[in-house]
């Protein structure tokens, strides 16, 4: 870097690490959310997946069968409403997640081996009734299978007659250690992070030099412009970077905490396996310059820090709507498609993803790093014109 | 040391169309000399200063400061000249010490040269006090004492002022006026923008009144005195800029 470019970036270094803002908000934030995040995510799951967190409420009349007597057994709390009207309002309420009805004889018929009907009333919108439901469905599977093996044996027919067909799965994935929830958020998390990191500070690189009248002095000094530029651009590049990083380090330190909810998120360690590291921070190198460089762009542009942050905040929901689809985009067969790789911000958080599962590829991984790497020329060509033109300098 | 001639400046205002900020403009100012431009708010001072130190490119004209073309040699013009103005702030989360290394750096001083640099500004302006205290915790006439320290740290020939009193108490304007008084002693050149004319009468050797772009007069306050036939030097401006309330001429005529 030229020495008076280095200049100007470790004064704004120096300047960035003693803005409480800039501390809170891409150094600490990043870490401490992120971690809180897993935490919190993690006790949830745990919570869902015990029994005792279900409760069930059966309507009075028909309430000593087995299935009720495994729900007990289960833990699930179960609790007894007067009529199946009664309970569907609860549900509408909300004081319920789901209501079951038995048929009258339903012990009787089940123990004939008769078909029998238990009505399940649910609301569809609402995630703790549907989990509900689904905690029932798979528990009247499980009666079903034991009731026809104990038919079968009655018959004198083997019990595994009672699945004739199994499926045998084998979990071939190379991200062993980490939670699908995780392998959602992270990609997200971590590209955002190194935009959302910047915006604390660019609003004052130039933006905020222009309100306070420190720009024109820096203006008259024989440095020319362009290595002003670049000293503030690549200071608020290293900050965005340190952002992102932050949120990384999270992953590490919450996966080694085994606090409450960590295990969940993290069943062997943090599953980020070295080459995996490398591979996203290979990735986020021209993704941040490139974030860094709308940045400068954008402080340059606008007249005091008010309008900077008007203009950052619009462009924060640009960039969070690409980074957010790298959730679903393994839902399709596009997670693998090479056009990903050229659209910006995804093909960041597409490849921090495929980083995650041990899928990035060279292909990816360059396609990706050029297209960012382009993109972040053009964007500093763009901030080093603006900050050349007078009109939009001094907005004379 | 600073010579202009003709030199304009355009702007295109969205609601008045264009503007000319500065409108064939010539001056001349020598070393040891303080050489005033006077005028009300608007009428052209800032952007003159702003176009000979380069901020601006001007429309048309041309003009030299310390010998370099301010078109052509930016960057040497930049490097010779001193800019202090009462807007121009300092960086509030640096200690005066390092906007002034900052600075150093940035006019290409380093090692010893900077050192002794450093050490000559701070006993000049008496900053060893409060040095090393962020400027956001400094009063308003410290802050000004290091704004002057930023100024002459590399030891420029030419020293641009535009309107360096606004805002201060008495005691730290005086120091800025006396500061101004050394530095022509030590045969700087220097351009004084303002719109006091006390100051002015007491500081400029030279003085120049500009209105709505143009140079309305020029010459020493006496000479300004004399072709106007107007008793002081604000009378005079006033005259100049055709703003003399014909009530208090008649009071002035009374009086005498």
């Amino acid at each position: 870097m030229n020495k008076q470019a280095l200049l100007v970036y470790t004064k704004e270094a120096r300047e960035m690490l003693r803005d409480k803002r800039v501390r809170s908000s891409a150094l600490f934030g990043p870490f401490f959310l992120v971690f809180i995040m897993m935490m919190s995510f993690g006790t949830l799951i745990e919570k869902i997946k015990k029994p005792s967190f279900i409760k069930v409420h059966v309507v009075r009349s028909n309430v000593a069968n087995p299935f009720v007597e495994a729900l007990r057994k289960s833990n699930a709390t179960v609790i007894e409403v007067g009529s199946l009207d009664e309970g569907r309002r609860l549900i509408q309420d909300g004081k319920a997640s789901i209501i079951l009805q038995f048929q009258d004889n339903y012990k009787e018929l089940l123990s004939k081996g008769q078909p029998t009907t238990i009505q399940a009333v649910y609301d569809s919108k609402e995630q703790r009734s549907e989990v509900a439901l689904s905690v029932m469905q798979r528990m009247v599977s499980e009666q079903n299978k034991k009731t026809l093996e104990a038919l079968m044996e009655t018959k004198g027919l083997p019990a595994a007659f009672a699945a004739p067909v199994q499926i045998k799965s084998e979990d071939a994935t190379r991200a062993k250690g980490t939670n699908e929830l995780l392998l959602a958020l992270l990609p997200y998390l971590i590209v955002f992070w190194a935009f959302i990191g910047g915006v604390s500070a660019a609003s004052d690189l130039v933006a905020g030099e222009k309100e306070r009248n420190t720009l024109e002095t820096l203006l008259i000094t024989p440095v020319p412009r362009t290595k002003l530029v670049w000293g503030k651009f690549l200071a608020l590049a290293t900050l965005c970077f340190m952002s992102s990083l932050s949120g990384l380090a999270a992953v590490y330190v919450a996966a080694y905490s085994h606090l409450p909810g960590m295990d969940t998120m993290f069943k062997n360690g943090s599953g980020l396996e070295p080459a995996a590291v490398a591979a996203i921070i290979l990735v986020l190198i021209p993704t941040v310059l490139f974030f860094a460089s709308v940045l400068i762009a954008i402080s340059t542009y606008a007249k005091n820090t008010r309008e900077a942050q008007t203009y950052l905040s619009l462009t924060s929901l640009l960039v969070s709507f690409p980074a957010l689809a790298s959730q679903f985009i393994g839902f399709s067969d596009a997670a693998s498609a090479r056009w990903i790789s050229l659209i910006p911000v995804l093909n960041a958080s597409a490849a921090v993803r495929s980083a995650l599962i041990g899928k990035l590829d060279a292909t990816t991984v360059l396609l990706t790093t050029g297209t960012s790497a382009v993109l972040a020329i053009i964007s500093i060509v763009v901030a080093v014109r603006l900050f050349n033109r007078e009109e939009v300098l001094l907005r004379v | 040391m600073i010579r202009a001639e003709g030199l304009s400046k355009q702007f295109v205002d969205a609601k008045k169309g264009i503007v000319r900020a500065v409108d064939n403009v010539s001056i001349e100012a020598h070393p040891g000399q303080v050489f005033g431009l006077l005028g009300v708010n608007g009428a052209g001072k800032t952007t003159m200063l702003r176009m000979l130190s380069t901020v601006l490119k001007p429309t048309s004209g041309k003009a030299w400061v310390a010998g370099y073309d301010v078109v052509q040699d930016g960057e040497k013009v930049r490097a010779s000249i001193g800019f202090m103005s009462n807007t121009t702030a300092l960086y509030g989360r640096l200690t005066g010490m390092e906007v002034l290394k900052y600075f150093g750096g940035l006019y290409g001083l380093q090692g010893d040269h900077l050192k002794q640099r450093l050490d000559f500004v701070t006993k000049q302006l008496d900053l060893d006090e409060f040095k090393d205290r962020l400027c956001d915790k400094m009063s308003t006439g410290q802050k000004q004492r290091v704004s002057i320290a930023r100024t002459i740290l590399h030891d420029p020939p030419v020293l641009f002022f535009d309107e360096p009193t606004a805002g201060l108490d008495v005691v730290t304007s005086q120091s800025v006026m006396e500061f101004i008084e050394t530095s022509r002693a030590q045969g700087k050149t220097i351009v004084y923008c303002t719109h006091i004319m006390s100051e002015a009468e007491r500081l400029c050797d030279e003085v120049a009144v500009i209105h709505e772009g143009r140079i309305k007069g020029e010459g020493t306050v006496q000479h300004l005195k004399e072709i106007t036939g107007q008793p002081n030097l604000e009378r005079a401006f006033l005259y100049l800029v055709d703003a003399l309330n014909p009530l208090s001429e008649k009071q002035q005529a009374a009086a005498h």
